[in-house]
């Protein structure tokens, strides 16, 4: 499927800034209606009948030729459809605007790094999730000290105190994300987190219009393991910062305790920067919410060299140029 | 297009250099200005003229009418050149003891305390100083080479003045004394010689030369190589969740939260204390501010 407007017939998108359907035609709100059915199987663009590559998990993505926002139906229906999607809230326009702030002044990049053409490959997508649900019991148990030391004359005295330390908590952990896409590097995607739960919505296909997605591409307990695996790292940080004030400590037991577990899918924004520079792909990942970029800028080497080397010139002038006056 | 981002490129380049340019251009004419200024330097002019013109009293014959011709023209040769005058006073006279205060009336027993009364005295009462004759720039050595049968009361002592009193430090004149000492049973022309040439390593003034170009390129290379680190290395994106990020409430409930007092035990060590001196300048009989120091042979 994809969405057209009523007015004018143009391919009709969601925009971020506006939270609405917007023709970027004829620049009519909410005026969309389904186009053709799916495409799927037929891998062809219901517009313009170009072929499109439709992968396995591809639910959305933009015709190669005519640029049109497709939609696969069955990707987006029974145990395919979200139970929610964060719309992105950051549109195309910001988030280049956001690479040239941040990157912009990086003296060694490649000058074509933040040039507008390179930016106007920014590609949105919805990047499938599971959201995890648990009940948590801990228990620690461990050893503290705290150290004393004072002085008596030219005696140094140093005291340390031992402590049993033992916690037991309790937490209920709520929509712990772990990506469900092959595609998307898992390192990446967990430091291109938080997103703000609270600007979840109900799925509708509308909000994919104008972003590639996919489905998701395992079963949620192929990736448990990653959705623990934060949930543990929370409550050891949360349980040693209960016990802060000791000088040492040395943990003796520590058991957490899964209950009720829950999973549910969803989709999440993510603008990406795919650059290349001498044929090394150089991938940039932005939270489609919150602006956080994810990613490693390359480095000119003949830029670097060329800064450098004038650099140590100019000041070895300058340098000498003051002894001399100074001495001379 | 690819020649658009390289012209660019050298635009960026240009605009970041431009600074450095400048200064560049303005130092160098600075520079240019100076050393045609300083083209014509080749003399100082003394002011003070009430000094004798005698700089060599070697009361102690240890020197050959030859040598002390030839460290005359030399001090007058260094005192033109570097503005500060160098006196040598050989002797062989009793420094130490009672006796010797009695006869030559010193103010204490002490040599150390009459041969720095002795080099001061004579430097004040003299009006050296190239620039004036109350602490004025420049340096007395004197030589004493008594010997009796109690004893060796050999040894020199160097007074600073002037500049020169306030360049060299303690470790300074120990330097002069030790350049001294190498030649002072063999070569007592040579250890003068010494001391002129000490004094005004520590004391005269600093040229440019190529430890200064050495240095500039040094320093140069360690800015650019720290500027290269700087912007290669950059920062990596953290891990921005919380630790209750995904908490409902964003609180855990605390059940249990118990700190029990085990045993304690204690231990004392002994804290070693150091100590350390140091020493600095005085003033002579006649009021003048005076360094320096002495070795004993």
């Amino acid at each position: 499927m994809f969405f057209k407007c009523k007015n004018c017939g143009g391919n009709i998108l969601y925009n971020p800034e506006k939270h609405k359907m917007v023709c970027p035609y004829c620049e009519s709100e909410e005026t969309q209606e389904k186009g053709e059915a799916s495409t799927y199987g037929a891998n062809v663009c219901p517009n313009c009948g170009g072929g499109v590559p439709l992968e396995q998990y591809t639910s959305a993505m933009i015709c190669p030729y005519c640029s049109t926002s497709l939609i696969v139906d069955e990707k987006v229906q029974d145990e395919y459809r979200p139970r929610r999607i964060l719309p992105f809230q950051m549109g195309k326009e910001a988030c280049k605007n956001l690479m040239k702030e941040r990157f912009g002044k990086v003296l060694f990049a490649p000058t074509d790094f933040c040039a507008e053409a390179r930016l106007d490959g920014i590609r949105g997508e919805y990047v499938p999730y599971w959201l995890y649900d648990y009940d948590t019991t801990a228990s620690f148990i461990g050893e503290g000290t705290k150290v004393r030391v004072w002085r008596t004359g030219n005696i140094e005295h140093r005291e340390v105190s031992y402590y049993s330390i033992r916690r037991e908590m309790d937490g209920e952990y709520r929509m712990v994300p772990a990506d469900a896409s092959v595609r998307m590097p898992d390192d990446v995607m967990n430091l291109i987190e938080p997103y703000d739960y609270s600007r979840f919505v109900d799925f509708t296909p509308e909000y994919m219009s104008g972003f590639n997605s996919e489905v998701y591409n395992m079963p949620s307990a192929e990736i448990e393991d990653r959705a623990k695996a934060k949930v543990h790292k929370s409550v050891e940080g949360l349980i040693q910062n209960s016990y802060a004030g000791y000088s040492t400590t040395k943990t003796i037991s520590m058991r957490i305790n899964f209950q009720n577990a829950d999973a549910s899918y969803c989709l999440l924004p993510v603008w990406i920067y795919d650059y290349s520079y001498k044929d090394k792909k150089f991938p940039f990942y932005v939270n489609g919410q919150s602006g956080k970029i994810v990613g490693q800028v390359p480095i000119s080497m003949s830029k670097a060299f060329a800064y450098s080397g004038t650099l140590f010139v100019s000041l070895s002038a300058i340098i000498g140029m003051i002894l001399y006056l100074i001495k001379g | 297009m690819d020649q658009n981002y390289a012209a660019e490129g050298r635009k960026k380049y240009l605009k970041f250099f431009a600074p450095f340019a400048v200064v560049i251009v303005v130092l160098a004419v600075i520079c240019t200005v100076k050393a045609i200024s300083r083209a014509d330097i080749g003399t100082a002019v003394r002011t003070n003229h009430d000094a004798p013109a005698e700089r060599v009293y070697d009361y102690a014959d240890l020197l050959t009418d030859e040598h002390e011709n030839a460290l005359r023209q030399y001090i007058a040769e260094k005192e033109a050149k570097y503005c500060m005058d160098f006196v040598i006073m050989t002797f062989s006279q009793p420094v130490e003891g009672r006796e010797a205060k009695e006869k030559y009336g010193y103010r204490s027993t002490d040599w150390e305390s009459n041969m720095m009364d002795i080099a001061d005295n004579f430097w004040d009462e003299n009006g050296y100083g190239f620039n004036k004759s109350f602490e004025g720039d420049g340096s007395i050595l004197i030589d004493n080479r008594y010997v009796d049968s109690r004893g060796s009361q050999r040894g020199e002592w160097l007074s600073t003045s002037g500049i020169v009193y306030q360049k060299m430090s303690n470790y300074d004149i120990e330097a002069v004394l030790n350049a001294v000492d190498q030649y002072y049973d063999s070569n007592p022309y040579k250890a003068y010689i010494a001391y002129i040439d000490q004094v005004i390593k520590k004391a005269g003034p600093v040229s440019f030369g190529a430890g200064d170009i050495i240095l500039a390129i040094v320093a140069g290379a360690v800015c650019a190589l720290i500027f290269m680190i700087a912007n290669i290395s950059q920062g990596k994106a953290k891990d921005t969740a919380s630790l209750t990020q995904y908490v409902e409430g964003k609180m855990p409930v605390m059940r249990v939260n118990e700190d029990q007092f085990l045993r304690k035990h204690t231990t004392t060590r002994r804290i070693e204390s150091s100590g350390s001196g140091g020493g600095g300048g005085h003033r002579s009989a006649g009021g003048a501010r005076h360094g320096g120091g002495g070795h004993r042979h």
